[in-house]
């Protein structure tokens, strides 16, 4: 092919990569530099900023509330996240199984993801209020007292947990696509080669598994990383900041105080935490991710 | 032989129950209570179902004209309508541009392609409230504040790269040699991907589209920073109000939440059998 012909054509599908371009430089790449360069500043977005150095930075080390709201979240990421995908993972094997009907089971367990997280914080609400909420009254019905699960600081995290575990019916359905995608000629030999469930499951459906789990894993954390609507709707980052997550506090920090220039230095360090979280995971996936062929499904990023 | 078959069946059926009841009863909760009268809810012990079923907190959030909570009818109204334009609207142009996009990542070569698609996951690791000031100053510059071509812009800053990653993966899964066939039957590269590419991957499009739905239609954070007048907010917003400013209403807010759960619902419904299908030819594999 002529280099003119081949330019002349690929012209066209550069041209639809331009918007997107475009709009990455303007509402991603330049509020980001700008947002770097406040988190060196004193700047509340109404008076000027001013250049501080790199004091919001080492301010955040002596700072108890955001000290907590970070351990808040790196629970979230390191119980979270395990927990989830691994909920995630045995729902999909679950509905992976050919009988009849599951179809429609298939259909029902992502309705939750579809439900708003602000309307699924309602449910929470109702589900584990303090008093007569629907949880604590099935307690009671099984001869248990009433439980404050929005007042107690060693619960509130594994509520808000069960929230994330109950919207995940996206990923269960990428898990589903993955369990699909393992070749039956594998389970066949594995069959005829005499393994049992259990021996087949580790030794091909978890291997055959691991670039969605990582492709999950991924997502996840940065989901948990990022948590706000959840904490901040549901208990206010109560009781005594136990719920305070990352996001929240930032939040906080900006619009309650208008503490612009450290809200935005708390903002990169969460981002920084996630980079590096991303790039290890990544990194280690060499290892422990199985990549059928050399590049097959393209998506080498 | 047969018999473990059965135990196994019944198991897995047994399993199966037990989580429709976890994925199902909270939905069918959220449900009963904007059936209920407040009365009924507020009523101590709990009552597992409510006594008088009533539609009347659908007619006040829908038509107005009821006392319980000050103007719930007109906001709720213009919220949806501001969410179905925004959502509608970012979710046509992800698709559009984003289409397009990911062919071009997919199979042309350029300079530039391999941190094209990392910057994808970029845009999903930087946290919104890093980006929230910035893209603040440059709304009021630009005078869009308070008006839904900013929050429309914004989601497409997210949605587009998601559904340019999407596609890319799931279109780098179809042969090559499909359209290498029409271009030399004398196809040109557009042609070749409207007449034969587009077709095939309609599922990967579905599937596509309802994240992206999902995506401008759920969106909280920048929603609640990003709007303050009837003209602009969306259904979150409106939601979270019932519940915090006019002194938690729960009836009100859960007459809400089902009603703003019903679009994604039935559009997953509506493509349900295109969704499976969609991820598994493509998505996500590494």
């Amino acid at each position: 092919m002529q280099v003119t012909n081949k330019w002349k054509e690929d012209r066209a599908f550069l041209l639809f990569i331009a918007p997107w371009i475009v709009g990455f430089l303007c509402f991603f790449v330049g509020p980001a530099m700008a947002s770097l360069l406040y988190s060196f500043a004193d700047y509340n977005a109404i008076t000027k900023p001013i250049w501080i150095g790199i004091d919001n930075y080492t301010h955040l080390i002596s700072d108890q509330v955001y000290l907590k709201s970070l351990r808040n979240t790196l629970y979230f990421v390191f119980i979270g996240v395990p927990v989830t995908v691994g909920f995630q993972i045995v729902l999909s094997l679950l509905l992976n199984v050919e009988i009849p009907g599951i179809r429609v089971f298939r259909t029902l367990y992502y309705l939750p993801y579809l439900v708003p997280p602000v309307a699924t914080v309602i449910i929470w609400i109702i589900l584990f209020g303090s008093g007569d909420s629907v949880v604590n009254s099935l307690i009671v019905l099984f001869g248990g007292s009433n439980v404050d699960w929005m007042g107690t600081e060693g619960l509130i995290k594994p509520v808000i947990i069960s929230i994330g575990m109950w919207s995940s019916g996206g990923a269960v359905l990428i898990f589903l696509a993955g369990l699909k995608g393992i070749p039956r000629s594998l389970y066949e030999a594995a069959r005829i080669d005499g393994s049992g469930p259990i021996r087949t499951f580790f030794n091909i459906t978890l291997p055959m598994l691991t670039p969605t789990i990582l492709f999950t894993v991924v997502m996840q954390v940065i989901y948990y990383f990022q948590m706000f609507t959840e904490a901040m709707l549901l208990s206010k980052g109560g009781p005594n900041y136990a719920s305070q997550t990352y996001m929240m506090n930032t939040y906080q920090v900006s619009f309650r105080d208008l503490n612009f220039g450290y809200a935005m230095a708390q903002s990169w360090v969460l981002f920084l935490l996630i980079l590096v979280i991303t790039i290890v995971l990544l990194k280690s996936s060499q290892r422990w991710v199985y990549y059928e062929g050399s590049e097959k499904g393209g998506s080498n990023s | 032989m047969k018999r473990s078959i059965n135990f196994k069946q019944v198991l897995v059926y047994f399993l199966a129950f037990l989580i429709v009841l976890y994925v199902m009863a909270p939905y069918c909760w959220l449900v009963l209570s904007s059936l209920s009268t407040k009365a009924d809810l507020l009523t101590t012990p709990l009552k597992w179902i409510p006594p008088h079923i009533t539609f009347d907190n659908y007619k006040a959030i829908l038509f107005g004209g009821n006392d319980s909570t000050s103007d719930a009818g007109s906001q709720f109204i213009s919220a949806l309508k501001n969410s179905f334009i925004i959502s509608i609207v970012v979710t046509a142009l992800a698709l559009f541009l984003g289409i397009l996009a990911a062919y071009a990542l997919a199979r042309l070569n350029f300079r530039g392609r391999k941190p094209a698609i990392l910057t994808v996951l970029l845009v999903q690791m930087i946290p919104p409230i890093a980006l929230i000031v910035p893209l603040y100053i440059i709304m009021s510059k630009a005078s869009l504040m308070n008006n839904k071509y900013s929050l429309i812009i914004i989601y497409l800053s997210f949605v587009l790269p998601f559904v340019i990653w999407i596609m890319k993966s799931y279109l780098a899964n179809i042969p090559a040699e499909i359209e290498e066939a029409a271009r030399i039957d004398g196809c040109s590269k557009l042609r070749a991907f409207l007449t034969i590419i587009l077709p095939i991957s309609l599922s990967g499009l579905a599937a596509t589209t309802i994240f992206a739905f999902i995506m401008s239609w759920n969106e909280f954070f920048y929603a609640l920073n990003f709007t303050t007048t009837l003209a602009s907010k969306t259904l979150p917003v409106v939601i979270t109000e019932f519940s915090s400013k006019h002194g938690a209403d729960y009836i009100m807010t859960s007459t809400g939440g089902v009603i703003a759960s019903l679009p994604p619902v039935l559009l997953a419904f509506f493509f349900q059998r295109y969704i499976l299908s969609g991820l598994t030819n493509g998505a996500v594999k590494g």
